[in-house]
């Protein structure tokens, strides 16, 4: 603590402490590696091309909400609405889109730029209610997120009324279910998602200050950042991004229904934790979650290649889970007791 | 009298600083024991070892003429010592009775039985003369309320001695006398009392005798008509200052910072003004809890002023955020710099540019070199030690994290600068370039407020000293009437009836 002069020298790391440091990207990627080998070894079908385009169409959705997630998360707070706001974002697209006669929802037809605009605009809504109970009424990121899970999955309930759509705009279908050559285009747009989380996060005044109020909330403040408007933000683009997943997901699946996202909540936040992006904020950050996808890729196609128990599958996902937060907590300590 | 708690040459060693050199002194069965001294005399590390938190690394405790080397929290409250904090540690969400009774309720079938909890603490309170009962809930009570809840406690676990550490700083004066009351009677019964406070006028009301700390000693011992305000203030102060002075290349110009009639939500009624003139460094000196960090907190606008103007450079400007102070150009070096300054576990040169990075960036996006350039700059200006931009903050040195907290509003344009404690927890050779750093920015026309408790500090860095008690300033001090005496006796909320030329 204060009061104590410390060594002047600056106390050279050797190639442990380095290592030790560096425990967070390290460790998902030494994961990633030793799985690829493991599948590779067990399996003739894993290492094939054919299943890489398998697995990046795989991860393709929880990317897309896992880019506006690391944003969350790296400030410190979480949003457990991601996989419902999706899901009602996606049904949005569908309500506002001519459906096949068969289809028995009442529904409102527009074109398809305008069925669009207002499933952005809803998802943007919805990250916006998040915001403003956040900054502004004071709720617990966590307990704000989870009232809006809530109500997005209402939203979804009343929309759909226990019945199933099929037809989204015909940009929603291409980029969520066609391909330009041998690459689907929902693999472009979660790369291109990933390619702008990052360059904001990393070059713009925006995500220094994203980074600075989650390393120190206090200090980011007393610097004049702008703390709420950060904390905002972030809760916003979450919903969009989740609402982009939830659209192009619609198509990939080829339906829209009520609870079709759910497994997306646990994914998405999974892929940034095991990534190595701190749940304490202000460390980490895309090239992380993308780390982190792939654990979760590689894990989930793989142990469809090898035999093993399909029910056994899920146990698996929460040790490894388990395991990420385990690092997470521990580097977090290892960091802290240097301030020592 | 025979001596109830006796401590015998009790010192504590913390790496590099020792707090407490060879105390010795005893309390008697129904004695008041004032304790006094400056801010960092060492009496919050007595009564924490006392209170069995800190360990002692030499001497004895010695409780009814039975030693112990050292006490644990438990062992401290079974010998019979109870605390008054001066953060009171109640829970709010509890009735009184619960809160008498905390980690002790008493029990039947294992369930806790309230019924006589109750009556383990109605006679207590009826004792201590107070207007409620067990059942009232915390929170409807006021801070002198919860204080008699607090004594309450440490009688009920038959507290023989019970320190009170600054029990009066947030109490009325009516309050005040009622403490003093409750403490007059509790002396009656036979318990004893450490009161410690920098309130010299209740110590010498409530005190049979008075010890004063000073760097870790007993500097003095004072007993019955010996005690005065005179003679306490003398034992506090008497040391030689360094001298550490840099005058100024300018007299104060025109412009600067003025307080009219500012009032801070902690000291509602005490109205603060005060002109922060340009190319000055006013010192402002006060006990702890005297309001300092709250003006701080009040100009760089954390928290809300609940009325006045602050004026800069004769023009009233309204500020609610920090945001808006540092776009006046005013910014603040906070006490607390790991809390509040910095972003430990960040590089450099990202810590430096933080406040100021639109200057930084084209568009939207950040320019890395020209951020790398600025860094390099501070560093090489201020000779920040650091291996290199990129090196994390958190593995710097306490002088060199506090050079980074400067670089980062030194690379602006400041009008007005505030530093809270801008030495603590920082090394010789590095506070006097801080010192220099500071003079340099006054002589650039920069109006300067230094919060200090350090009076070695004080007294020999600023060109004036504006001493602040309870809320408001007490008095402002020019370099001839700089003497240790003076400071202290404002800070204690006395008129300087005679300055002390030095």
């Amino acid at each position: 603590m204060s009061g104590m002069p410390k060594i002047a020298a600056v106390p050279r790391g050797s190639a442990l402490d380095w290592l030790r440091g560096q425990l967070r990207n390290v460790a998902p990627f030494a994961t990633l590696i030793v799985l690829v080998a493991f599948f590779w070894a067990s399996s003739d079908s894993f290492a094939t091309f054919g299943n890489l385009e398998n697995i990046l169409t795989q991860i393709s959705v929880t990317g897309i909400i896992a880019v506006g997630l690391t944003f969350v998360i790296l400030c410190s707070e979480i949003d457990l609405s991601v996989a419902s706001i999706a899901n009602a974002t996606g049904i949005v697209v569908a309500y506002f889109t001519v459906q096949d006669a068969s289809v028995s929802i009442a529904n409102i037809p527009l074109p398809g730029w305008a069925a669009i605009l207002i499933a952005l605009a809803a998802c943007f809504a919805l990250g916006a209610v998040n915001a403003f109970g956040l900054t502004r009424i004071g709720i617990p990121s966590f307990i704000m997120t989870l009232a809006m899970l809530q109500i997005a999955a209402g939203i979804c309930a009343l929309l759909v009324r226990g019945q199933i759509a099929y037809t989204v705009p015909p940009l929603v279908l291409t980029l969520g279910s066609h391909s330009i050559g041998p690459v689907p285009w929902i693999v472009i747009v979660t790369a291109l998602f990933l390619l702008v989380g990052h360059v904001v996060l990393t070059y713009t005044r925006f995500g220094r200050y994203v980074y600075m109020t989650g390393g120190n909330r206090e200090a980011a403040e007393y610097s004049g950042v702008n703390v709420r408007a950060i904390l905002s933000s972030v809760m916003i683009i979450s919903a969009v991004c989740s609402g982009v997943a939830g659209m192009l997901g619609v198509a990939y699946f080829g339906s829209a229904q009520q609870n079709e996202f759910d497994t997306y909540l646990l994914d998405s936040i999974s892929a940034v934790v095991v990534g190595g992006t701190s749940l304490f904020g202000g460390q980490g950050g895309i090239g992380n979650t993308i780390i982190g996808l792939f654990v979760l890729g590689v894990l989930n196609n793989g142990l469809d290649h090898i035999n093993i128990d399909s029910f056994l599958k899920i146990l698996i996902r929460g040790l490894i889970l388990l395991v990420a937060l385990v690092i997470n907590v521990y580097a977090q300590r290892m960091r802290t007791a240097r301030h020592g | 009298m025979d001596p109830l708690l006796e401590l015998v040459g009790i010192t504590k060693v913390y790496p590099g600083v020792t707090a407490l050199d060879d105390i010795s002194l005893c309390v008697g069965r129904g004695e008041v024991l004032g304790l006094i001294g400056e801010n960092g005399a060492g009496k919050s590390t007595l009564m924490k070892i006392l209170g069995g938190v800190e360990t002692p690394t030499a001497g004895t405790i010695r409780i009814d003429g039975k030693d112990h080397a050292t006490l644990n929290v438990n062992e401290s409250m079974r010998a019979g010592i109870g605390f008054v904090h001066q953060e009171l540690n109640l829970f709010d969400n509890l009735d009184v009775a619960s809160n008498v009774c905390i980690g002790r309720e008493p029990r039947r079938f294992g369930l806790v039985d309230r019924k006589q909890a109750r009556a383990r603490v109605a006679p207590l309170l009826e004792r201590l003369g107070a207007d409620f009962g067990p059942d009232t809930a915390v929170e409807g009570l006021s801070i002198a309320q919860q204080q008699l809840v607090e004594i309450a406690k440490a009688l009920s676990i038959d507290a023989r001695v019970i320190i009170m550490d600054e029990p009066t700083s947030s109490l009325t004066l009516r309050e005040t006398e009622r403490l003093l009351r409750v403490i007059a009677e509790l002396r009656e019964g036979g318990v004893s009392i450490i009161y410690i406070s920098h309130r010299l006028g209740e110590v010498k009301s409530c005190a049979n005798r008075v010890v004063c700390l000073r760097d870790g000693r007993i500097v003095g011992e004072l007993a019955g008509e010996a005690i005065s305000h005179a003679t306490m203030i003398r034992l506090m102060i008497g040391r030689d200052l360094k001298a550490l002075y840099i005058p100024p290349e300018a007299e104060p110009r025109q412009g600067g910072c003025e307080l009219r009639g500012v009032i801070t939500p902690g000291f509602p009624n005490r109205p603060v003004n005060l002109v922060i003139r340009a190319g000055e460094i006013l010192g402002l000196a006060g006990l702890v809890g005297s309001g300092r960090t709250s003006l701080a907190r009040a100009i760089f606008g954390i928290d809300r002023i609940s009325t006045g103007q602050i004026l800069l450079d004769g023009t009233p400007v309204d500020i609610t955020s920090p945001r808006q102070a540092i776009r006046h150009g005013m910014y603040l070096v906070p006490e607390d710099r790991k809390r509040s300054g910095l972003i430990m576990e960040m590089p450099v040169v990202e810590n430096i540019t933080l406040a100021s990075l639109g200057v930084y960036a084209r568009m939207l996006l950040v320019n890395r070199n020209s951020e790398l350039a600025a860094s390099q700059t501070q560093r090489t200006r201020l000779t920040i030690r650091a291996p290199g931009d990129q090196t994390q903050v958190v593995t710097l040195s306490g002088g060199n994290q506090q050079k980074v907290v400067l670089a980062k509003w030194l690379s602006m344009q400041p009008k007005v600068v505030i530093f809270d404690e801008p030495t603590r927890g920082v090394d010789v050779g590095a506070k006097n370039e801080i010192y220099i750093l500071m003079r340099e920015l006054a002589d650039r026309g920069v109006a300067i407020l230094m919060i200090s408790s350090d009076m070695e500090e004080v007294i020999g860095v600023s060109d004036r000293i504006a001493v602040m008690h309870e809320g408001t300033i007490s008095g402002i001090l020019e370099r001839p009437q700089f003497s240790e005496y003076n400071v202290l006796h404002l800070a204690i909320g006395q008129e300087l009836e005679m300055a002390e030329a030095q």
